[in-house]
């Protein structure tokens, strides 16, 4: 059983700070910026400044880093997918949504899509971006296929049973995925964690980040911190 | 475990500072589209209208500028959209634990002399059921239904979402910054 509580240890009580604050603080931005466009000139992630060094890092830090939850997903081939095995050395990106989300997570994609393009090519430009489909009557191999190849082939698609799921949640802190009431077309609105953590070379996440929204991460805001996470630099 | 016993009274302190620092942002905001928001065109005007390539093409989130330049308050009751068997107008949202949701909205209010903007992470049309493939440079018409402005077509341009909603990943276009400000999460 992975999960310990990693936050309990000595430090001052900023860096012992859980991520969920930052989570709350994101939620909070949002909710209070919710029909206005920023200002573009605006950065507003290094302003917000939720990393507890003066480094102007968006997201949060987390400190000390995350264990990988230690789970095996299935890939979209039906192959088994052990987290840790197969994301060992790599930067890897972790998000959980579902393919029926019209906003937040195409967003999240799209705009990390779009960094990697503008990174092109070097460090940081061909992260493994990890997308787990929480909705398993919805999120099928067909339908995660196509909802990823529309995005970046490269993206890579995992399914699992809600039990792994709720593992791997467990493990890494995160909220667990909520099923709201179907209308009368059967369709329903999945909760999901709105997270994105970054497991850097050194097989440990460092930074979580929001991948939409005010405060949230844009395309610049990845292309500056891929390339650096890719190196294993995290502040 | 509930947020209260993990947050400190420092951090307490900081995530009013956070609540209190996108307050700034609102000071500055306004729709870039229309040129002059005081005094009004004396009419609604809807800009913006686009849509990315939808991941799930039976269903994509609409974004727009709704701008009421006349003097009256007004609300945007309905969408409809002939491509799509169902449309609602939601708000993403993230609540306490950081969960990502979206909230069904029976109107929108749109005030006299106010712009509202839909953005990604916040107000979208979503529409369900798209029978239609939307590839990118496409448009289709979307109506409006406001409470006293009455009800108005908008064309909605499909635009991709990234290079390979373009379907072209060899011709990747570097100017993709989005100066216009439609697709970057902001």
């Amino acid at each position: 059983m992975v999960t310990t509580m990693p936050a309990e240890l000595t430090g001052p009580a900023w860096s012992r700070r859980r991520f969920l604050t930052a989570g709350a603080a994101l939620a909070a931005a949002g909710l209070v910026a919710p029909a206005c466009s920023l200002n573009r000139g605006s950065s507003p992630n290094t302003e917000v400044g939720l990393s507890d060094t003066e480094s102007g890092w968006p997201g949060g830090l987390i400190e000390p880093p995350f264990p990988k939850p230690d789970v095996t997903f299935a890939d979209l081939a039906g192959e088994p997918f052990p987290f840790i095995e197969k994301t060992e050395g790599e930067l890897a990106l972790l998000f959980f949504g579902y393919t029926n989300c019209p906003d937040v997570c195409p967003v999240t994609l799209n705009t990390l899509a779009r960094s990697k393009e503008a990174i092109g090519t070097g460090a940081g430009s061909r992260p493994m971006v990890l997308f787990v489909g929480t909705d398993l009557a919805r999120d099928t191999p067909e339908s995660m296929t196509e909802y990823l190849d529309n995005i970046d082939p490269e993206f890579v698609g995992l399914t699992a049973s809600e039990d792994v799921i709720d593992q791997a949640l467990t493990a890494l802190k995160l909220p667990s995925v909520e099923f709201e009431e179907p209308d009368e077309n059967g369709d329903y609105l999945v909760g999901h964690p709105s997270q994105v953590f970054a497991f850097t070379p050194d097989n440990v996440a460092h930074r979580i980040f929001t991948g939409f929204g005010p405060g949230g991460m844009r395309q610049e805001d990845w292309a500056t911190v891929l390339p650096k996470l890719a190196v294993g630099e995290y502040q | 475990m509930t947020m209260e016993h993990l947050v400190s009274l420092r951090t307490r302190r900081t995530l009013l500072a956070l609540v209190a620092v996108p307050a700034l942002f609102l000071a500055s905001c306004g729709s870039e589209s229309s040129s002059n928001a005081a005094g009004g065109s004396g009419k609604m005007t809807v800009t913006e209208v686009r849509v990315d390539v939808p991941a799930n093409p039976s269903q994509a989130a609409v974004r727009m500028v709704i701008e009421n330049g006349t003097d009256t308050d007004d609300e945007l009751m309905s969408v409809t959209a002939s491509v799509a068997d169902g449309s609602m107008l939601h708000e993403s949202v993230i609540d306490d634990d950081g969960r990502a949701t979206m909230d069904m909205l029976d109107g929108l209010p749109v005030p006299a002399g106010e712009t509202v903007t839909f953005e990604q992470g916040g107000l979208h049309v979503m529409l369900t059921g798209i029978t239609d493939e939307l590839a990118a440079g496409d448009t289709f018409d979307m109506d409006l239904a406001f409470a006293e402005a009455g009800t108005m077509t908008v064309p909605v341009t499909v635009k991709a979402g990234s290079a390979a909603a373009e379907g072209d990943m060899d011709d990747m276009d570097h100017e993709s910054d989005h100066t216009d400000g439609d697709d970057d999460a902001s």
